[in-house]
């Protein structure tokens, strides 16, 4: 077992409104957030003495501002990273080393962008790393990740059709999401009609843009007890294990991730395996690397996935049930902080707060998401780069 | 109409871009372990050693594999869609895949193992690479 495996817990959770265009700076959107999962933990702005955020792109505020916006008179750490979407759980992992060290006694991560109504251009200039693949046509992340798709499709027969199964099971997840931006309802047929944006991804393979913020809270597991809510426990975390995105080093070629090592590394840290897991909420920009993600956090075998999504398994009352919120492709684009927010409310007492139930969850599929015995939940970010496994209290 | 990125070629690279302007394909070798490496670099990321040589590579690979740019996020390749990127494994350089776009007709002929060879257009200061099936 990791020696913080167990030390540290997620109290509070977060949001804003997911929508194209928020009138609102994201400042705005950050503090809202902030306030929200500060309340939901039941503390006071004055309990927060660190602030963690990640970015791409430049579409944040950094945590300094956060800090005065809350009014905090101390804080004792601050961190940034430039990782995107690949750090959303190492930004969770770094808040409860904080915690951990002795540094601080409640850190807020958040993630707050207008992605939507205010998307940068791609700079008119490729340099460094990038000169190596801008001139050449690679400005979205769909054609920076796609080959690793197409990859997998030639070596495991993997298609489109495969892909649709995960859109459609995670728009289907979405419905039961009042936070949701997509609630039309989505057939294979759907999936099949959308137009190509970039190859191997079709529009409903893509990721969704969006304005807002999420953000929770991270506490010491002895001080966690009496929170609101019950805390959610982290068990096991993974950070930045990424390596050579091209696949010539740490991975055998394309057609696999480095999930599939971080993987390995989460379950030692976590003394599991991928059976003890109850729900996985995997970082989805694009359907196939999805899963990919799938793979390499063993919800199927090496080229299995599709047929796992093929027979629902990764439905709200499948075995391996997935993206149980609707994931970036329906419910928002939180660049993954959502994905945890998802399993710590699949994992509190209460279960999920915001599905369509009225009183008790019945997991009658019209209205109520909440998962039957949820104990075990593994989050992932971009290409499996950071990774957490969280369990409910009492486990 | 925006035109596309040029490549800033920078201490690591331009050895690269030199090679390019005179039609060459080339890729960075370390004389100690004798490994290539990918991107450029002034240590061998195998062996640690201090420099590179630069070798002529004779410019032809496979596709290992690709993608198909159907709508353009960059509006310098509004006028270019649909067009192919591709990871293109180079001969001669064992371990270095670079990435490159690919012309064929159609723009869907590409495919995984496909053999290609290189070519260069001049664009003003920089010379751009770009690959054929042969
Ligand atoms: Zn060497």
């Amino acid at each position: 077992m990791q020696a913080i495996s167990n030390r540290t817990a997620i109290t509070g959770i977060g949001w804003t409104a997911f929508t194209r265009s928020a009138d609102r700076s994201v400042l705005a959107l950050a503090t809202d957030a902030s306030l929200n999962a500060i309340d939901d933990a039941g503390l006071q702005t004055r309990d927060i003495d660190g602030i963690v955020t990640y970015f791409h792109n430049q579409d944040t505020i950094a945590p300094r501002q956060l800090v005065q916006a809350l009014g905090l008179a101390d804080c004792s750490y601050q961190m940034m990273s430039a990782l995107g979407g690949g750090w959303a759980c190492a930004a969770v992992a770094s808040a409860a080393m904080a915690i951990h060290a002795g540094l601080c006694r409640n850190v807020l991560v958040f993630r707050a962008m207008k992605g939507q109504s205010e998307k940068s251009l791609p700079a008119r200039i490729a340099a460094g790393e990038d000169q190596w693949s801008r001139p050449f046509g690679i400005s979205h992340a769909a054609a920076r990740f796609g080959p690793h798709v197409t990859a997998h499709m030639e070596r495991y027969g993997t298609t489109s059709v495969d892909f649709g199964h995960l859109a459609v099971t995670q728009r289907a997840h979405a419905r039961l999401n009042r936070k949701s931006m997509m609630t039309k309802p989505m057939t294979i047929d759907d999936h099949q009609a959308s137009p190509w944006l970039i190859y191997p991804f079709r529009l409903l393979d893509t990721c969704l843009r969006s304005d807002g913020a999420v953000a929770i809270v991270v506490s010491a597991a002895d001080r966690a007890r009496d929170s609101r809510h019950g805390p959610v426990h982290i068990r096991a975390m993974m950070g930045g294990t990424l390596t050579n995105q091209h696949g010539t080093l740490g991975t055998p070629g394309l057609w696999e991730l480095y999930a599939h090592r971080a993987g390995e590394k989460l379950y030692a840290g976590a003394e599991m395996t991928p059976d003890d897991v109850d729900l996985f909420e995997l970082y989805d920009p694009f359907t196939g690397i999805c899963l990919m993600h799938m793979e390499g956090f063993g919800m199927a075998g090496r080229g299995e996935a599709a047929a796992r999504l093929r027979a629902g398994d990764a439905g709200l009352d499948g075995p391996i049930p997935l993206n149980t919120h609707g994931g970036l492709l329906s419910e928002a684009y939180m660049h993954g902080l959502g994905h945890v927010v998802e399993a710590v409310q699949q994992l509190r007492p209460g279960g999920v707060r915001d599905d369509f139930c009225e009183g008790a969850h019945d997991h009658d599929r019209a209205h109520c998401r909440q998962i039957r015995d949820a104990r075990v939940g593994l989050v992932c970010g971009e290409c499996g780069d950071s990774s957490l496994i969280l369990t409910c209290d009492g486990f | 109409m925006a035109a596309p990125p040029l490549p800033t070629p920078d201490h690591d690279s331009q050895p690269f871009w030199d090679g390019a302007k005179a039609g060459r394909l080339s890729a960075q070798r370390c004389p100690n372990c004798g490994r290539f490496r990918w991107p450029p670099a002034e240590y061998c990321p195998h062996c640690h050693h201090h420099g590179g040589d630069w070798v002529s590579l004779p410019g032809t690979g496979v596709v290992q594999s690709f993608v198909i740019v159907h709508r353009a996020f960059d509006p310098g390749f509004e006028d270019k869609v649909p067009y192919a990127v591709a990871h293109i494994a180079l001969d001669g350089a064992d371990g270095v895949a670079i990435i490159g776009n690919v012309l064929t007709d159609p723009v869907d002929a590409i495919a995984i193992g496909q053999r290609v060879a290189v070519e260069f257009v001049d664009s003003g200061p920089i010379s751009m690479p770009r690959f054929k099936p042969i």
